[in-house]
């Protein structure tokens, strides 16, 4: 059967009924229909820090760090940056981002050490909308948890950011 | 949220960030600390030194200066002799001085006295008898 | 609208449904990217004491004066008309405080030492003297070495008053340091 799709005028209950069906993915919806690109074009990373005992450090979509407890950050060795995401879709359309649940992201050392990652957060706010060319950026900035006596050593995790059209 | 509602947030968080900003400097180190003693012994005053007795006045000749010292002491250290250093007299080379062992060591109650022997020796032609300089060093050892 | 039209765009709307079940092809709705999160955990930085500062012996007159060891234990008597001396050959072996810095290595860290008139000592009969112009070895920034270690050397200047009063004086003082 070959892919039938009808045109409908989305109004009144009508476009009511298909959003529905659209959120059941029984319908192609009245929405844009162009899917959207979204990749990662730079990493998240908390830097270097010493860990005398529990605390976190936070790195915000600027870039910036916090530290609070035992976690003392440091400018020497690896620099703190926020995740860069760039998203390209349908022009002015509106989008919102899905990030991780606090503490469903690990960090860890390969050697039976982890860590984990809270409080993700972006710089976006109010109504995220795509340039005329469908182009769109954000930033992506989290906090580590640090144990108390976290052992040395280097930590990386991935994490997944998910962009929907609103 | 209302309009002014934003507004009073964006003003309050471009406050705070001015806040912030200013406090950068402020950022909490991992900083350690160790101590270490500091000691020093202070000793009796530097000793004085008296001359009580001078040489003869002859060539070959054997003598004794006597040294006193005096000092208020509380510790009693070594003292050792200088070898001396002037000669007056072309014909007097060296003036051998030899440390008294007898007196070197303990300062005894309020002072000291050291035997020093010095025995000149002459390698020229005979000069008018002269009176010749011998230094002598006295210190704590 | 009329019934007859509602009754047609739903229908129409359901078959639409259908066949887009059918056929299983419809616009995506969301798409999902992943990057990557790193962290560094590096060794905190220790100090430890390895050897105390020492003066030595010293005899002293009617004018005090400065007495400095230098990093080096060099002692250098100083000061119009002193009459400080350091007895030779049985100096009570003067010599800078010597520390141990461990940390991680490669990474460069700041030393923080006393400030002129914070450190005394005393022969514990009300008796003083002052220990300033500290200085070290390395100077402000050391490096930790390959195996995340340094030996970090500090002197200073005693000063000896007039007819200081004969005895054993002690104090302590301390030495910080952190990472840059």
């Amino acid at each position: 059967m070959k892919n039938l799709t009808l045109h409908v005028q989305c109004r009144g209950w009508v476009s009511l009924c298909l959003r529905i069906l659209c959120v059941l993915r029984l319908a192609s919806c009245c929405l844009p229909t162009a899917a959207q690109n979204l990749n990662a074009t730079g990493n998240l990373s908390f830097g270097t820090f010493v860990a005398t005992s529990a605390g976190t450090v936070a790195v915000a979509p600027d870039g910036s760090r916090a530290q609070t407890g035992g976690a003392f950050v440091l400018d020497q060795g690896g620099l703190a940056a926020a995740a860069q995401f760039s998203v390209h879709g349908k022009a002015n359309a509106t989008y919102a981002i899905t990030l991780p649940a606090d503490n469903t992201v690990a960090m860890s050392d390969g050697k039976g050490h982890s860590m984990t990652v809270k409080a993700f957060t972006s710089n976006l706010s109010g109504l995220n909308i795509l340039s005329k060319n469908g182009n769109g950026q954000f930033n992506i900035g989290a906090t580590l948890n640090v144990a108390a006596s976290q052992a040395r050593g280097s930590y990386t995790g991935t994490f997944a950011v998910i962009v929907n059209y609103q | 949220m209302t309009q002014g509602g934003r507004i009073a947030v964006r003003l309050t968080s471009f406050v705070l960030g001015l806040c912030l900003a200013a406090l950068e400097g402020l950022t909490l180190l991992q900083a350690r600390a160790a101590t270490a003693r500091v000691s020093a012994t202070i000793l009796a005053p530097s000793p004085a030194v008296s001359v009580v007795n001078s040489l003869p006045p002859e060539v070959s000749a054997t003598g004794t200066v006597l040294v006193h010292m005096e000092s208020a002491l509380t510790a009693a250290p070594e003292v050792r002799m200088a070898e001396p250093v002037s000669a007056a007299e072309p014909a007097v080379n060296a003036a051998t001085m030899l440390g008294s062992k007898a007196g070197d060591g303990t300062l005894k109650g309020s002072g000291m006295t050291a035997a020093v022997t010095a025995v000149p020796s002459r390698i020229g032609p005979a000069k008018a008898a002269g009176t010749d300089t011998v230094r002598v060093l006295v210190e704590f050892n | 609208m009329s019934t007859t039209f509602k009754k047609m765009a739903f229908r129409a709307a359901v078959a639409s449904g259908v066949a887009m079940i059918g056929v299983g092809a419809y616009a995506a709705q969301g798409s999902s990217a992943t990057a990557n999160a790193s962290a560094t955990i590096v060794n905190p930085i220790a100090i430890t004491k390895t050897s105390d500062l020492v003066f030595g012996k010293l005899a002293v007159g009617a004018v005090g004066g400065n007495v400095a060891i230098s990093t080096a234990n060099v002692v250098a008597i100083s000061g119009a008309g002193t009459t400080v001396s350091q007895p030779v050959g049985n100096a009570g072996n003067p010599a800078a405080a010597v520390f141990g810095v461990t940390g991680e290595a490669g990474f460069t860290y700041a030393i923080t030492l006393p400030s002129d008139g914070a450190v005394t000592i005393s022969d514990g009969a009300s008796h003083t003297m002052a220990v300033n112009g500290f200085v070290s070895n390395p100077g402000t920034t050391g490096t930790l070495s390959g195996a995340g270690t340094d030996s970090l050397k500090v002197g200073a200047t005693l000063v000896v008053g007039n007819n200081q009063v004969p005895g054993t004086y002690t104090g302590t003082f301390n030495v910080t340091v952190s990472y840059n």
